[in-house]
């Protein structure tokens, strides 16, 4: 059995070079210039001269007998048909490259389907012997779309986080890691936590036996933070207790990224706007709402120029970009800020208030031991809240600790 | 934080204007402070931290008198002299050498004052005074007991008297250990001698922290107060002495000093703070003279005079003056600042492993795995005997609230495992992974520790083979532009002869195995489960 080519597929739609050659000098009788009127004019006119239809007198071509109806187009036709040909026809088709033979069992499995009567599946034989032409495919009700699939999924809390970090990217913060084991001097000596301060105390702070201690950072921060509890500065009264380097050396499990923002406001020459999302730990009982360990969002602004209503003008923009378009300001309390704002976003579903996150301008007592004379902006959320609320899980622990497969699976984006 | 509970009708008679609900639950937190709720007539405020001076009905509508515009300024507190002298001996200094003392004359203690006064002191005692640790209040009835008082340290059991709540003499090593309050002996222990107050005829006024005597019980008939301050921090005893004094002058009584180590206490004086106005305007934007300055800071309570801020004798939270501008700020009212956005220049940029963290997540995504995420906290069970594993050094916590979450986790496996047991009864097949830190011990890091990023997945269903999951593998190696190969090792985890050790670049970077049918039983899971980890971080650069 034969088929057509590609090539044979396109003369038998645009007709053979030499058919469409002969037919444009049918009206003219001679032509100057074929290779403008004409594709592939080189292919038409060596086939008319070959067959003695045409003459060529200086460089101009002349009709000299026309062929009438072309036998080899008649052909393309019969083999597109399925229709069996002279062998000679066959012979100069498949030298012009036109037609070529379906392999034998393709033919052979493309029958035996057909002999299957109605027809579930088209197969790649039917097409490549044409003999779908001879099908009776088997009706569906195309309605019926089959079972539920489920892709691979990111975690629900990924999109969240995913959504966080381009708003931060957006407005061009610049990430920043820490390590979850700290020292009690980065998660609350360097914040100007007093260390009798009741944040220390050990029902929220996981206290680590290995490792027993940490280092601390270099003599000369780690003064500078020490002087600044016990005699403050020349404008700060401070803590006036005697600081001691034992419990700096502490080790926690970090209770909030804002260790990390310590760590990197040592390091930098401002201006910066930086930021995290990343896992804080707390000593605390797990229940529907509440987690040992959970995600938390940092942001922070380092400029000589900013403002209170800078940090308010950011929450808005922060807040405004996660989709939250009414936002207000309450006065809060955090140890290491001064200004601390409690900022509530309006829940359109909930018609309703509620608290998110907090924020503050840091305290000078924090960022001048760490170098920094500037004011530092500072907001910070816990993540799980937003999808709990948004997505109205009302038991945490199903995402994070059971895992539910079933839920995780079916969220919608 | 605290939670203050007031009477509605009083707070109103102390503020000396009606409140209505609206402004109790609107305007009030707008001071700082957080509405909790209403009921009964009362009302509920959660008190920061910084603020004790709120803590009493008295204090908290002193406030509000300020902040609502019905008196502002500074209140000025005059004090006359009792002639009274507390003596503090020198035995007191190893255990608790700070004490202050007043006294308060012509008070009217009906119910509500004397449940305030309870109030106030009970929750000074949590917070403020770290479960009277570094601050504890006496409240004693003068009239019962005569000056000079002595504080003084004595041998347990050689001074006795008749507690508070109690009909019986106890001496102080028996109210440690029978009386109700004792539990807080435990602050003393260790000293060889514990605190007492005593009156010029060696009767017992307080044994400090821990119980006051009952012959100074104040009662509805009680005239004129005695109060004592003791703890470990002079600063923080002075102040405590200050909030209780200024909050019984707000019912009337007149406040005396008392002669405590050769000075007059309590000084009620203000304090002084000298604050600029460039300062304020830099951190505010608010462009205030100084009129403007002043006004908004006498909606605060203080006072100004020849450029210094005026601070009252109760507000214990200024130390710096951004605690000045911060009043300013709260003065003016958050809801009146205008949010700007200013151009302080930045380009987003993130963390390289949190950027190949991403790309090789859609890569086990585009595998056909469900991500989920794990906890940090774990136990070693988990960890190491539930897997037939070795048990590894473990970071591991001193204090936590529960032995199922006591360690750190340091491989990923046993944590998907958990979350098959977990999904037993749902469909199959179940194919997961998680990429996420794990801690190592390490003495050449600053915190003697350090995270790892690592990738990890399993496969669990009827059938499963090794090769359904080392294909994903090897392709995922590939596909990060690595050139992994697979080295047969035996591990107890896995069952034998299938599992390898993942090799890139000579070094080890993970494992990929057939999880063996004993580990599964250990987890009472009933389905093969095909499991690999690899170092996420170790395959970024």
């Amino acid at each position: 059995m034969y088929r057509l080519t590609e090539e044979g597929k396109k003369y038998l739609k645009e007709g053979l070079p030499e058919k469409r050659l002969m037919e444009l000098l049918e009206d003219k009788e001679e032509m100057g210039e074929v290779k403008e009127s004409i594709e592939e004019s080189s292919i038409a006119i060596n086939w008319a001269l070959k067959n003695g239809w045409i003459e060529i007198k200086e460089g101009t071509v002349h009709l000299k007998e026309s062929p009438g109806e072309l036998e080899l187009q008649k052909a393309l036709e019969s083999v597109n048909q399925g229709e069996e040909l002279e062998k000679e026809v066959k012979k100069e088709l498949e030298d012009r490259n036109l037609i070529e033979e379906v392999r034998e069992d393709v033919v052979k499995q493309a029958k035996e389907k057909l002999k299957e009567g109605s027809i579930s599946n088209l197969t790649p034989e039917l097409i490549k012997t044409g003999l779908w032409r001879e099908a009776d495919f088997k009706e569906y009700d195309p309605t019926k779309t089959g079972k539920k699939r489920y892709p691979g999924r990111k975690h629900i809390l990924s999109y969240y986080i995913q959504d966080i970090r381009r708003v931060f990217f957006d407005m061009g913060f610049e990430e920043m890691k820490g390590p979850y084991v700290e020292s009690s001097f980065w998660n609350m000596d360097a914040l100007f936590i007093p260390q009798d301060h009741p944040a220390r105390d050990m029902q929220d702070t996981f206290y680590m036996e290995r490792p027993e201690e940490t280092e601390l950072p270099e003599k000369g921060l780690v003064e500078s933070v020490k002087k600044m509890h016990e005699e403050g500065s020349s404008r700060s009264e401070g803590w006036n207790y005697s600081w001691k380097e034992e419990m700096a050396k502490r080790p926690v499990l970090r209770t909030h990224t804002t260790a990390v923002s310590a760590r990197k406001l040592a390091e930098i020459d401002p201006p910066a706007k930086l930021f995290s999302v990343d896992k804080v730990f707390r000593n605390e009982t797990l229940d529907y709402s509440h987690l040992p360990e959970f995600m938390q969002v940092e942001g922070i602004v380092v400029s000589e120029e900013v403002t209170f209503q800078n940090l308010l003008g950011y929450l808005k923009e922060f807040y405004r970009k996660l989709g939250f378009e009414k936002i207000r300001f309450r006065p809060g309390y955090f140890p290491y800020t001064e200004m601390s704002v409690e900022p509530e976003v309006y829940f359109e579903e909930k018609d309703e208030w509620l608290e998110m996150g907090g924020a503050g301008i840091f305290r000078p007592e924090v960022t001048r031991p760490l170098g920094i004379d500037v004011p530092v902006l500072a907001w910070g959320l816990g993540l799980e809240r937003l999808p709990m609320i948004k997505e109205g899980i009302d038991d945490i622990r199903n995402f994070y600790y059971e895992n539910n497969l079933k839920m995780l699976k079916e969220v919608k984006i | 934080m605290a939670v203050v509970g007031f009477d509605v009708e009083e707070l109103e008679e102390l503020v000396g204007e009606e409140l209505s609900k609206d402004v109790l639950e609107n305007k009030v937190p707008m001071m700082g402070c957080e509405f909790e709720g209403m009921e009964k007539g009362e009302v509920e405020y959660e008190v920061f931290p910084d603020r004790p001076d709120l803590l009493s009905v008295e204090g908290f509508a002193r406030a509000l008198r300020c902040f609502l515009g019905v008196e502002q300024g500074l209140q000025e507190y005059k004090t006359g002299e009792s002639g009274i002298e507390l003596k503090v001996e020198d035995t007191v200094d190893p255990v608790r050498p700070c004490i202050s003392a007043a006294v308060v004359r012509n008070v009217e203690l009906d119910g509500s004052v004397l449940r305030s006064l309870m109030q106030v002191q009970e929750k000074i005692h949590k917070t403020f005074g770290r479960k009277r640790k570094k601050i504890a209040i006496g409240i004693h009835d003068l009239d019962k007991v005569e000056g000079p008082f002595t504080y003084k340290g004595v041998e347990p059991d050689s001074v006795e008297f008749v507690p508070l709540q109690s009909e019986e003499t106890m001496n102080l090593k028996e109210i440690g250990e029978k009386h109700p309050k004792g539990k807080y002996v435990e602050i003393l222990q260790g000293n060889e001698k514990w605190p007492v107050i005593v009156d010029r005829n060696d009767r017992v006024l307080s044994f400090p922290p821990v119980i006051n005597g009952q012959l100074t019980e104040l009662s509805e008939e009680t005239e004129n107060i005695f109060i004592d301050v003791t703890g470990t921090d002079q600063k923080a005893v002075e102040e405590a002495l200050n909030i209780i004094t200024t909050s019984l002058a707000e019912r009337g009584g007149a406040i005396e000093t008392v002669t405590v180590n050769g000075k007059e206490r309590p000084d009620l004086d203000p304090g002084e703070i000298s604050v600029d106005m460039d300062y304020v305007n830099g951190l505010l934007g608010l462009g205030l003279n100084e009129d403007g300055f002043e006004e908004l800071i006498g909606g605060m309570g203080f006072g100004y005079s020849d450029g210094k801020v005026l601070v009252p004798p109760y507000r214990v939270d200024v130390m710096h003056p951004m605690d000045v501008v911060e009043d300013v700020a709260i003065s003016h009212g958050y809801e009146n600042f205008k949010p700007e956005i200013p151009d302080v220049p930045g380009t987003g940029s993130s963390q390289g492993i949190e950027d190949f963290t991403e790309k090789t997540k859609e890569l086990m995504l585009g595998f056909g795995f469900q991500e989920v995420k794990t906890t940090v906290l774990t136990n070693k069970e988990r960890q190491f005997r539930r897997m037939e594993a070795e048990e590894e050094e473990v970071v591991k916590m001193k204090n936590s609230f529960s032995e199922d979450y006591g360690v750190c986790r340091r491989y990923l496996i046993p944590e998907l495992l958990e979350v098959l047991r977990q999904n037993q009864h749902r469909s199959y097949p179940q194919k997961i992974f998680e990429i996420g830190d794990v801690l190592l011990l390490d003495e050449g890091e600053e915190t003697k520790t350090r995270n790892k990023r690592k990738l990890s997945g399993v496969i669990c269903d009827d059938e499963v083979n090794y090769a359904d999951l080392a294909s994903v593998v090897s392709s995922l190696l590939e596909l990060i532009g690595k050139e992994g190969s697979f080295e047969k090792c035996s591990s107890s985890s896995y069952l034998k002869n299938r599992s390898s050790e993942v090799i890139v670049d000579k070094e080890r970077v993970g494992v990929v195995g057939e999880v063996h049918p004993q580990v599964l039983e250990n987890w009472r899971i009933e389905k093969p489960v095909v499991a690999f980890e690899l170092d996420l971080e170790g395959l970024m650069n």
